[in-house]
């Protein structure tokens, strides 16, 4: 479909057309959603609310865009993701938990600790949930920075934030991505041993 | 951080994994979608109002009654004070614009020529009063002998046009009525009187100094012992 036509479709608010899009791109935006959000849930609250405001800047831009759709597609679904995150990142001042380890769950067994992890063999299941077990800063740094390949300058434009606060966040980010590598890795092993 | 920490996550592949991700398509999603964004249906249909409101008649409710009635009537009684005529009025009332005609006067300006100020002439004007002030000039002047006839010359300040003359001058008129008095107080201070009054002193005799305050020429010395 051409991109005029496509224009005038989405301004009727036509359904079959709206259907269409959803279903070619949805490989594309669920991926994307799911790194940026914490669970399955908030994904899909994520991917449908980017998806509208997404055909809403395309309708309101029109007049701009003479580039590719699937170009100012992939970009404006990120930006309107990042939207969602830090409209909906209040919630975790209050919700935050921090939890007092169990005792009994306590691992004596000093050579647990040195098992070597194949960082490169790690699967996708692993690394998504490693991902979204991130804070919503340094997932959002994460994804910007490494995923995305925006520089810290332009992260911090779109986060509103210090470019010190991104540099800070993303090493945060790192050092905790590793870190829950780690231990999803290993409690998939502990999980298929048992 | 610990500082054993070492980054061995290759960013690299973590992009390509991620954006390879390939989620299956479901129709239950989109589904779930239109449900989501579906719009708010209006709803016609109004819901019965019960007719009856039983309204229990208590001591609460007669006592907010009472006091809303009270604060009514406070109302009432207060705003009769105020008179809003006054503003209204004001408000109503559009001034005219009318112009007058005094204000719209021409007034010619007067030229009022004015004589030039004659320049400060110095005039010693000696009149009667002036005896007062200046008696402590004419002290010095007293006579010793009372009988001197004094005449007594009044100063009169001759109107002179002249602007560039400033010394004036003055006519000397001589009294006519003569003062045989040895009051010289209304004795005019110009200089011709005091020329004139001036008079020799009388030289009083001298008495010789006591002999007692005389040092003996011979005073025997005191011996030093």
């Amino acid at each position: 479909m051409a991109d005029n036509e496509l224009i005038i479709a989405l301004s009727k608010n036509d359904p079959k057309t709206k259907r269409d899009l959803f279903e070619n791109y949805y490989q594309l935006m669920a991926g994307i959603a799911v790194r940026y959000s914490k669970n399955d849930a908030q994904s899909k609250e994520l991917l449908f609310a980017a998806f509208d405001n997404t055909l809403q800047a395309f309708l309101n831009n029109r007049s701009k865009s003479e580039v590719d759709f699937d170009g100012f597609f992939e970009k404006q679904f990120v930006i309107e993701a990042v939207q969602f995150i830090k409209a909906i990142r209040s919630e975790y001042y209050v919700a935050s938990t921090v939890y007092a380890p169990n005792d009994k769950d306590k691992n004596y067994n000093l050579f647990d600790n040195n098992e070597i992890i194949d960082f490169n063999a790690v699967e996708m299941p692993v690394l998504i949930k490693s991902f979204q077990e991130l804070v919503p800063s340094q997932r959002l740094v994460f994804n910007l920075f490494v995923i995305e390949g925006m520089d810290l300058l332009a992260i911090s434009e779109l986060l509103e934030a210090s470019e010190q606060a991104v540099k800070s966040n993303l090493e945060k980010a790192r050092y905790n991505l590793q870190k829950n590598i780690e231990k999803n890795v290993k409690f998939v092993k502990h999980e298929q041993a048992l | 951080m610990s500082r054993h920490f070492n980054y061995e996550l290759d960013e690299r592949r973590i992009k390509l994994l991620l954006k390879s991700n390939a989620m299956p398509y479901k129709e239950d999603v989109w589904s779930e979608y239109v449900e989501k964004t579906k719009p708010l249906v209006k709803v016609n249909k109004i819901p019965n109002i019960k007719t009856t409101v039983p309204i229990a008649i208590n001591k609460g409710v007669v006592l907010t009654v009472a006091f809303v009635i009270l604060i009514f009537s406070f109302t009432f009684v207060i705003a009769k004070f105020v008179d809003f005529s006054g503003t209204v009025k004001n408000e109503n009332k559009s001034r005219a614009l009318v112009p007058e005609a005094d204000n719209f006067k021409t007034t010619e300006l007067q030229k009022v020529v004015e004589p030039k100020k004659e320049a400060e002439q110095k005039v010693a004007i000696v009149s009667a009063d002036s005896t007062a002030i200046n008696t402590a000039t004419t002290q010095t002047i007293i006579v010793a002998t009372p009988t001197v006839n004094t005449t007594n010359y009044t100063s009169v300040n001759t109107n002179t046009t002249n602007n560039s003359q400033q010394i004036t001058s003055a006519r000397i008129i001589p009294d006519s009525v003569n003062k045989n008095t040895g009051d010289t107080t209304a004795s005019n201070t110009t200089k011709i009187n005091s020329k004139k009054k001036k008079k020799t002193v009388e030289a009083l005799e001298t008495k010789p100094l006591t002999t007692e305050l005389t040092i003996p020429a011979e005073e025997p010395e005191l011996e030093l012992r």
